[in-house]
C-alpha cells in the first residue's frame, strides 16, 4: 500500500494553505514565506499604479499581485514571478518559436523544426516535413496549456489532418512544427544558477492491491487526492476517456488486478485531469539539471522560472533532453503538494533571490499565517486598491488555548481580553462556544505573556465571574491578529442556521435545569423539617437583628 | 425644504457607511472630503502608548501630487507635537493665553507639593464661587463647580486629590454663563455649538412622554447621537417632579421643558448650532486663544460665555476635538468642518471639483484593522471625468446562478461602480456609475453577452438620482434578509439563555444558603430518619 500521509513542507500544510487555490496558492506560498521573514507584505489589485509596468494576465479576483519590502526597497510579484523578470524575457516565454530561437543560439537542445506564419501555405509545411525525421509535433506558437497541440504524427497523411484541424478548425494560423521526441515530460525550476525542484506528472493510476476492483481503487486514489491541498479539487473523474483506455489494455472497472500492479488510466498527464505530481528532484541527473540552468540563462532578464524538459531515457544521457518550454510564471502547488518523494520549498528560493539578506531567518518551524480571504474581501469589492498585512511575529511561537467557564458571556469582557492581548502582542481569537463557556487562544513569541494570560482573566475591571480555567497548549497554526468569533461565520446562511439549531438545544437544556433546581428547591421549602423549625429561623433572625 | 427638519449638509446625505456611524464619524467625514477631491486615501493602525498600556488605533492619511498628510482623528500634522503637550497641560495652557492676553478664570494652579492648606489660604483672596479641577485630566474628569465656601473646597479638595489622585489642580473663579466649543482654523472661525440638556418642546396637544418618543426618532437619524437616546429614568422623574411636571404633562406650544440638569449627550444632551449668534469680540478671543499657542493651526476652544454681558473667557483649547456636532447638530446649520480642514491642509484642491456622487465603504475593511489582521488599507481613487449614474432593470428568464457574478465581472472589467440585486426572481436591478463611454460598453455587453436567451431578456434604463459605493457589490436579499432574521433571533435566544443561567445561580444561591441555616444543618438527623421511614412505607 501507498504511503496515505499526504506530503508537505512541515510550514506549509494544507491546512495553511486552505483558503488559496490554484495559482493563488502559488502567490501566497511566496508572499507568506517573504512576510514570515519580517518583510512587509501588500495585495493589490490591478489599478494599483506600479502593475502598469508589469505583464500581468488573469489577474481578478485578487489574490496574485503582491509586493514584499524591506526598509530599503520593494519587490512586486505576480503570483510565482518578481519584478527582476524583465518583460522581454515574459514575452519570450509566452512565444514558444521566440524561446526556441533563444535557446538555439544558446546550444541549449531543442526539437528541430520550423516555425511557419499565417502566410505559409499547408504545403509549404508539408514539403518540409520531408526534410526532418518523423514522427512530428504540430503546435501553435501561442496557444497555452495543451490547446491545439498535436503530437506523435507518424506521417504525411496525419499531418494533413493535423493541419486542418489545428490551422482550420482552431484558427491557429501561426504554428511550429517540430521532431517529436518520445519520453517524459520534467518540470524543473530553476532559480539562477540553481534547480531547486523537479517533477514530472504521471497520467492518473491506480495501483492494484489484489482486493479492490479498479473502481474501489479510484475511489480510494480520490480519497487520498481530496487530503492534499493542491489536488483535492482535481479528482479522477471515470468518464468515456477512461473506460475506453482500459478497455485497449484489456480491463473493466470491475476488475481487479493484482497487488503492486499500475494501471494507467488516460494518456494525458495534466493534473486537472488527475495526473499525480512525482517529486523526482533528486533523481535528475546533473547533466539534465545544467540544461535546465543553461534554458533560464539563455533568455536575458529570466533568471527564474520553471523549464519543462523531455528525456528519452532510451538515449545516452547527454543527448536525451530537449526542452520544450520554458515558464517565467510556473506554477507550484505540484512540487509543494506532490504525491511522492518530498516537498520543495521554491517560495523559499524565490525569497532568497529577491531578498538575500533575509537567508539566514529560517521559516521551517514557522506556523504563524494570515487569513488569505479575509485580507483580500476589501480588493474583492474594490473598495480598497491595497492592503497590507499585520507584520508576522518573528521567532518562536508559544500558543495556549484557555477554556473560560463562568459568567464569562459579556460583550465587553470579551473586547476587554482583546485589547488585554492586542496590548501584549499576542494574536489569536475568542469563540464563544454555545454552553457559554469561551475558548480563547493566544499566541506570541513572548513566552511569558501567553502563559500568564491565565491571570488576565479574572482581572477584569468591570468583575466577569470566572469559575474555572481549563488550559491546554495550543498547537494548531496560529493567525495573526485577534479576532472575537461568533463561533459561526456570519455572513453564511447555513451557518448562522446551524449556530441558531444549537443554540436552541442549548436553550432546552438550561430551561431543564432550572425546572429541576426549582423543584428541588421548592422540594426543600416544603419539607416538613423547614416548615417546623419557621419559628425557630425568625426567632433567630430577631436575635440577629438585636444583636447588631 | 419644508418638511426637512434639520439643516445638514446635503453631501452627506445617503453618504455616512453603517461603521462610521457614531465617534468615527469625524475620521470618515474628513477622509471622505479629502478623497472625493481625489486625494488618495490611506487608512492604517498604529499602537499607541496609553496610560501604561498599548491601544491599537485606526488613523488616515490623505496624499496629493506627493505631498502626504497624516490624521489622528480631526488632527492634522501640522499640530505640532508642543502645541499637543500645551493643549493637555491647562495649567500650561493658561500660561500661553495670559501671555497674550486672552481673557481666562483668574485663579492659580498648584503642585502635588502644595498642601491643602495653601489652597484654601489663595481661596480666601478669590472672589467666590470658584472652580476645581485637575491639571492634566479629560472629559470634564473630576471638575468641581460653583465652590462657595471653605467646607464645601475642603471637601472638594479630598475628593479630587485623594480619592481620584489627581494631586496637581488648578483652582479658578467660577464663570457663570453657557458653554460654548469654537471651532477654529487658520484665522477663521467656523462653528459654534453649545450643549443644552435634554429638552422636549411643547406643541399644546401631546404629553412629555410622547414628545420623548418623537424625540428619540429623530435621534435615530441622527448619525452621531443614533445611540444616545433620552432615557426616562428616576432621574427624570425627580428633575420634573420639583418642576411640579410629570411625564403625562402637556407643555403649551412653543414651550421647551428641560428634562435633565446634566448636558452632557450620553444623558440625552443636544448641540446647538450657534455660528452666527456668537458676536466677532468673542470669535476674535477664540482665534487669538488658538493664535496664542505656537503650531496650532486648527483646534476648538471651550469659552463660557455670560448671555447678559456677553463676556466670554477661555476655559479649555482641543487639538484633537471631534467635530461630529458641528455636522449634525439638533438646531440651527451644519458647518463644514471637513472643507475648512482640508481647504487648510490642500489649499492646492480648493477648486477641484468633488465627486458627491460616490462615497468610499468603511464597513468592508474596518474590521480588517481593528482585529489587527491588516496593517494599512489604500481605498481606490474616486473616479475621474464626467460621471453617468445609470439603473438597468433585466428581466427575463434569467439563470438563477452565476449572473450577478457575471455582471460583478463585467462591471469590474469596465471599472464601474455600483451593484446588482435581485428582488425577485427573474428581475435583476443593476446601478452602475462611471464615464459615459463605459456604461455604453456595459450596456452592449449585457444585451450582447449575457449568458441568456437574447430574446427574452428585456433592459429598462432609467436615471439614478442617489450616492453610489465605490467598488461594485452583489446584494444579496433574501440570504441577507435570512442570516438578518437568524442573527436576531439568535440573539434573543442568548439573551434568554443568559437570564436563565442568571435565575439558576440565583435559585442556587438560595439553596446554598437553606442548606448552610442552622436550622436546616440541625434539623438533618430529623431528615434522615424521615427519610429512612419514607423508605420503609
Amino acid at each position: 500500500m501507498e504511503n496515505r500521509q499526504s506530503i508537505c513542507l512541515p510550514h506549509l500544510t494544507g491546512e495553511i494553505v486552505a483558503s488559496a487555490r490554484k495559482t493563488k496558492l502559488c502567490a501566497y506560498a511566496v508572499a507568506l514565506e517573504g512576510w514570515r521573514r519580517g518583510l512587509t507584505l501588500k495585495w493589490h489589485t490591478i489599478d494599483y499604479g506600479k502593475y502598469s509596468e508589469m505583464i500581468t494576465f488573469g489577474v481578478n479576483p485578487p489574490g496574485r499581485l503582491f509586493s514584499l519590502s524591506s526598509k530599503e526597497r520593494t519587490h512586486y510579484f505576480f503570483r510565482t514571478r518578481g519584478d527582476k523578470v524583465s518583460n522581454e524575457a515574459v514575452e519570450i516565454g509566452a512565444d514558444k518559436d521566440e524561446t526556441k530561437v533563444w535557446l538555439a543560439k544558446a546550444g541549449v537542445p531543442v526539437p528541430q523544426g520550423e516555425k511557419f506564419s499565417e502566410n505559409a501555405a499547408d504545403e509549404e509545411i508539408i514539403t518540409y516535413s520531408s526534410t526532418i525525421e518523423f514522427p512530428l509535433v504540430l503546435k501553435p506558437t501561442n496557444g497555452s496549456l495543451g490547446n491545439g497541440v498535436v503530437t506523435n504524427i507518424k506521417d504525411v497523411h496525419a499531418l494533413k489532418k493535423a493541419l486542418s484541424y489545428v490551422r482550420s478548425e482552431l484558427g491557429y494560423s501561426e504554428v511550429i512544427l517540430e521532431r517529436y521526441v518520445p519520453g517524459e515530460e520534467y518540470r524543473v525550476y530553476v532559480v539562477e544558477d540553481k534547480v531547486i525542484a523537479a517533477y514530472n506528472r504521471l497520467p492518473a493510476n491506480i495501483v492494484g492491491d489484489g482486493i479492490h476492483t479498479i473502481e474501489e481503487l479510484i475511489d480510494m486514489k480520490n480519497q487520498q487526492r481530496k487530503k492534499n491541498a493542491r489536488l483535492f479539487s482535481c479528482l479522477i473523474d471515470i468518464d468515456k476517456e477512461v473506460l475506453d483506455f482500459i478497455q485497449t489494455s484489456g480491463y473493466t472497472l470491475e476488475s481487479i488486478p493484482n497487488r503492486g500492479e499500475k494501471i494507467l488510466l488516460r494518456e494525458k498527464t495534466n493534473v486537472s485531469a488527475g495526473g499525480d505530481p512525482i517529486d523526482v528532484t533528486d533523481d535528475l541527473p546533473d547533466e539534465l539539471k545544467q540544461i535546465a540552468v543553461d534554458a533560464i540563462k539563455a533568455i536575458p532578464g529570466l533568471h527564474h522560472g520553471g523549464v519543462d524538459i523531455i528525456v528519452d531515457v532510451n538515449k545516452p544521457i547527454e543527448k536525451s533532453a530537449v526542452v520544450i518550454e520554458l515558464n517565467p510564471t510556473a506554477q507550484i502547488g505540484g512540487i509543494l503538494f506532490p504525491m511522492k518523494g518530498r516537498a520543495r520549498d521554491i517560495p523559499a528560493a524565490i525569497i532568497d533571490y529577491y531578498f538575500p539578506e533575509t537567508k539566514g531567518i529560517t521559516t521551517r518551524n514557522s506556523r504563524v499565517y494570515f487569513d488569505f480571504n479575509t485580507v483580500l474581501e476589501p480588493l474583492s469589492s474594490r473598495s480598497a486598491v491595497e492592503v497590507e498585512v499585520s507584520p508576522a511575529p518573528i521567532g518562536k511561537i508559544y500558543a495556549k488555548k484557555y477554556i473560560v467557564s463562568g459568567f464569562v458571556q459579556r460583550v465587553s469582557y470579551h473586547q476587554w481580553l482583546k485589547n488585554q492581548a492586542l496590548d501584549k502582542h499576542l494574536n489569536g481569537f475568542i469563540n464563544k462556544l454555545s454552553d457559554g463557556d469561551i475558548e480563547v487562544v493566544v499566541a506570541g513569541t513572548n513566552k511569558k505573556a501567553v502563559n500568564g494570560f491565565k491571570e488576565v482573566f479574572s482581572h477584569d475591571p468591570k468583575k466577569a465571574e470566572v469559575r474555572k480555567i481549563k488550559e491546554e497548549i495550543w498547537r494548531s497554526p496560529v493567525k495573526v491578529g485577534f479576532e472575537i468569533s461568533e463561533g459561526f461565520n456570519s455572513s453564511n446562511l447555513r451557518s448562522v442556521e446551524s449556530a441558531l439549531k444549537k443554540m436552541e438545544k442549548e436553550l432546552r437544556r438550561v430551561e431543564k435545569e432550572k425546572n429541576r433546581l426549582q423543584k428541588e428547591t421548592a422540594k426543600i421549602k416544603e419539607s416538613r423539617s423547614w416548615k417546623y423549625t419557621l419559628r425557630l429561623r425568625k426567632f433567630g433572625n430577631l436575635l440577629k437583628t438585636l444583636a447588631k | 425644504m419644508m418638511d426637512k427638519k434639520f439643516n445638514w449638509l446635503q453631501h452627506l446625505d445617503d453618504s455616512i457607511p453603517s461603521s462610521a456611524y457614531g465617534y468615527k464619524l469625524c475620521i470618515y467625514s474628513i477622509a471622505l472630503e479629502g478623497w472625493r477631491r481625489g486625494l488618495r486615501l490611506k487608512f492604517f493602525n498604529v499602537f499607541r502608548k496609553d496610560r501604561g498600556t498599548t491601544k491599537l488605533t485606526v488613523r488616515f492619511s490623505l496624499s496629493y501630487n506627493g505631498k502626504e498628510h497624516k490624521f489622528a482623528v480631526s488632527r492634522g500634522d501640522l499640530v505640532s507635537k508642543q502645541a499637543i503637550s500645551i493643549c493637555v497641560d491647562k495649567d500650561k495652557t493658561k500660561e500661553y493665553l495670559l501671555k497674550a492676553n486672552v481673557s481666562v478664570p483668574e485663579g492659580k494652579s498648584f503642585g502635588s507639593s502644595s498642601s491643602n492648606e495653601e489652597i484654601v489660604e489663595y481661596f480666601k483672596t478669590l472672589n467666590y464661587p470658584v472652580v476645581l479641577k485637575p491639571t492634566d485630566a479629560g472629559g470634564g474628569k473630576g471638575v468641581i463647580t460653583n465652590i462657595t465656601n471653605i467646607v464645601e473646597l475642603e471637601e472638594a479638595l479630598n475628593l479630587v486629590r485623594t480619592e481620584l489622585q489627581y494631586k496637581d489642580v488648578i483652582l479658578e473663579k467660577y464663570i457663570q454663563g453657557e458653554d460654548h466649543r469654537i471651532y477654529v482654523i487658520g484665522d477663521n472661525v467656523i462653528g459654534v455649538y453649545k450643549r443644552i440638556a435634554a429638552n422636549v418642546i411643547g406643541d399644546g396637544e401631546k404629553n412629555i412622554d410622547e414628545l420623548i418618543d418623537i424625540k428619540n426618532k429623530e435621534r435615530k437619524k441622527n448619525p452621531y447621537l443614533f445611540g444616545r437616546l433620552i432615557k426616562k429614568d428616576k432621574e427624570m422623574d425627580n428633575f420634573l417632579k420639583a418642576r411640579g411636571l410629570t411625564l403625562k404633562s402637556v407643555p403649551k406650544k412653543g414651550d421647551r421643558v428641560f428634562l435633565r440638569e446634566k448636558g452632557s449627550l450620553s444623558a440625552g444632551g443636544e448641540p446647538i448650532d450657534v455660528t452666527d449668534k456668537i458676536p466677532n469680540h468673542i470669535k476674535k478671543t477664540a482665534i487669538d486663544a488658538a493664535r496664542a499657542i505656537p503650531g496650532l493651526p486648527q483646534c476648538a476652544v471651550d469659552m463660557i460665555i455670560d448671555k447678559e454681558s456677553n463676556i466670554g473667557v477661555v476655559n479649555e483649547v482641543n487639538s484633537k476635538p471631534q467635530i461630529s456636532n458641528h455636522l449634525y447638530p439638533v438646531e440651527g446649520y451644519a458647518r463644514d468642518i471637513p472643507k475648512a480642514i482640508i481647504d487648510y491642509y490642500f489649499p492646492e484642491t480648493i477648486k477641484e471639483s468633488r465627486k458627491d456622487c460616490f462615497y468610499f465603504d468603511f464597513d468592508n475593511f474596518l474590521p480588517l484593522l481593528i482585529n489587527g489582521f491588516v496593517e494599512e488599507v489604500v481605498v481606490p481613487c474616486v473616479p475621474k471625468g464626467e460621471i453617468v449614474k445609470k439603473k438597468l432593470t433585466v428581466s427575463g428568464s434569467l439563470p438563477a446562478i452565476g449572473y450577478k457574478k457575471w455582471i460583478k465581472k463585467a462591471a469590474h472589467s469596465l471599472r464601474l461602480n455600483g451593484f446588482v440585486e435581485s428582488p425577485k426572481t427573474g428581475k435583476l436591478i443593476v446601478v452602475v456609475a462611471g464615464e459615459k463611454e463605459s456604461i455604453n460598453k456595459f450596456k452592449t455587453k449585457l444585451q450582447t453577452q449575457s449568458p441568456v436567451e437574447l430574446d427574452k431578456l428585456n433592459i429598462t434604463e432609467e436615471e439614478w438620482g442617489k450616492t453610489i459605493k465605490i467598488g461594485f457589490e452583489i446584494i444579496n436579499n433574501s440570504e441577507k434578509g435570512n442570516i438578518d432574521v437568524y442573527k436576531n433571533e439568535l440573539k434573543l435566544l442568548k439573551r434568554t439563555n443568559f437570564k436563565l443561567k442568571k435565575s439558576i445561580k440565583e435559585i442556587e444561591k438560595e439553596k446554598d444558603s437553606i442548606r448552610r441555616s442552622t436550622s436546616w444543618r440541625l434539623t438533618k438527623p430529623i431528615r434522615i430518619a424521615g427519610d429512612i421511614f419514607k423508605v420503609k412505607k
